[in-house]
């Protein structure tokens, strides 16, 4: 049975390992997929998520438990994510991966080599036409977005978490979809 | 596009997300049972949006156990490194090597007045043997001249 996260937390600031373990494997999906969300490219996305949980553990002090964990692990992602943007005009994977693994371990891999997406040619057209259309929101269209679509949060519970009205986040999310459709050209049935 | 259209339009982002409700989500789907071109817009945005969220990534347990032994890897190497990852801030290197001239430039302000000292002293000390020979000299002349007298 799936342990609560406040459970978890708590054995990992008593400095048990296996609640580090637990933890990571209970939102590590989750957290792939929304900086998969925000970046679009799944090699970024490995790096990114580990980060964040590395930096989650490190700094679990932190975490006073005024706001849900699942809150504190979307700020944790969002900070990530800008950490990732200031330094990826020099991003260089290979760094990343050795800092990860470690100098004698030699575990390289690329993430496109390890997921198998079969679907027809035009479903993946659309996919690859989305992805550079999401390269060109702005961050704050871009991780509202995600947000929505990844998370499912409702669009109150964005606005709460981006400190915005609600009428910002359907006006992001509006611009979102329209820059999308407007990458699409006659792709979807419209 | 009427006026009730563009009404439409403003809370579409909400009809697809289905955050609509009640009697304003009935009125929405009246209109769009009777309006082939905003029934066209929801119909597409339902679209992009299920084609977005059917990108979301899963992989084998293999491959996420991969990725929790790296974070555990990475988190153990943190813990042994401390001071590797202290010098690894760019502002505490930058305040090191600040302090590491600094420290030079301490040490050698302190040779320099040191040898400044001690070469005053060695001068002074000089200077008194100097007088203390010219004293004992003139001792001797005067003790010369005296004999002379006396005899």
């Amino acid at each position: 049975m799936e342990r609560e996260d406040k459970d978890l937390i708590n054995d990992i600031k008593q400095g048990k390992k296996e609640a580090i373990d637990e933890i990571i494997k209970k939102h590590q999906k989750r957290v792939y997929n929304i900086a998969y969300g925000l970046v679009m490219d799944y090699d970024k996305a490995w790096d990114i998520s580990q980060e964040v949980f590395v930096k989650l553990v490190r700094n679990i002090g932190q975490f006073r438990e005024e706001s849900s964990f699942t809150t504190y692990l979307y700020r944790v992602v969002m900070n990530a994510f800008y950490d990732f943007k200031r330094r990826d005009k020099h991003y260089d994977r290979s760094i990343l991966l050795s800092e990860t693994t470690g100098e004698n371990d030699n575990v390289k891999f690329e993430i496109k080599d390890v997921i198998n997406i079969e679907e027809d040619s035009e479903k993946k057209f659309l996919k690859d036409d989305i992805k550079k259309a999401m390269t060109e929101l702005t961050d704050i269209q871009r991780q509202v977005f995600v947000m929505k679509n990844m998370e499912g949060l409702a669009i109150k519970e964005i606005a709460e978490f981006f400190h915005l009205a609600d009428g910002t986040v359907k006006s992001h999310l509006n611009r979102a979809i329209e820059k999308i459709k407007a990458k699409l050209k006659g792709r979807t049935n419209g | 596009m009427d006026e009730k259209c563009r009404k439409i339009k403003e809370s579409i982002t909400e009809y697809v997300y289905n955050e609509l409700q009640g009697e304003l989500k009935s009125e929405f789907e009246a209109h769009l049972n009777s309006c082939p071109e905003c029934r066209q817009e929801a119909e597409q945005q339902k679209q992009i949006l299920s084609a977005y969220q059917s990108m979301k990534v899963d992989f084998s347990e293999d491959v996420w156990l991969v990725q929790r032994q790296n974070i555990i890897k990475k988190l153990e190497a943190g813990k042994k490194g401390i001071l590797q990852t202290i010098f690894s801030n760019m502002l505490v290197r930058r305040l090191s090597y600040a302090m590491i001239v600094m420290i030079f430039i301490g040490i050698s302000t302190f040779a320099y007045v040191r040898h400044m000292l001690i070469e005053k002293e060695i001068v002074k000390n000089l200077d008194m043997y100097q007088n203390m020979d010219v004293i004992e000299q003139l001792d001797i002349l005067e003790h010369i001249a005296d004999n002379g007298d006396n005899s």
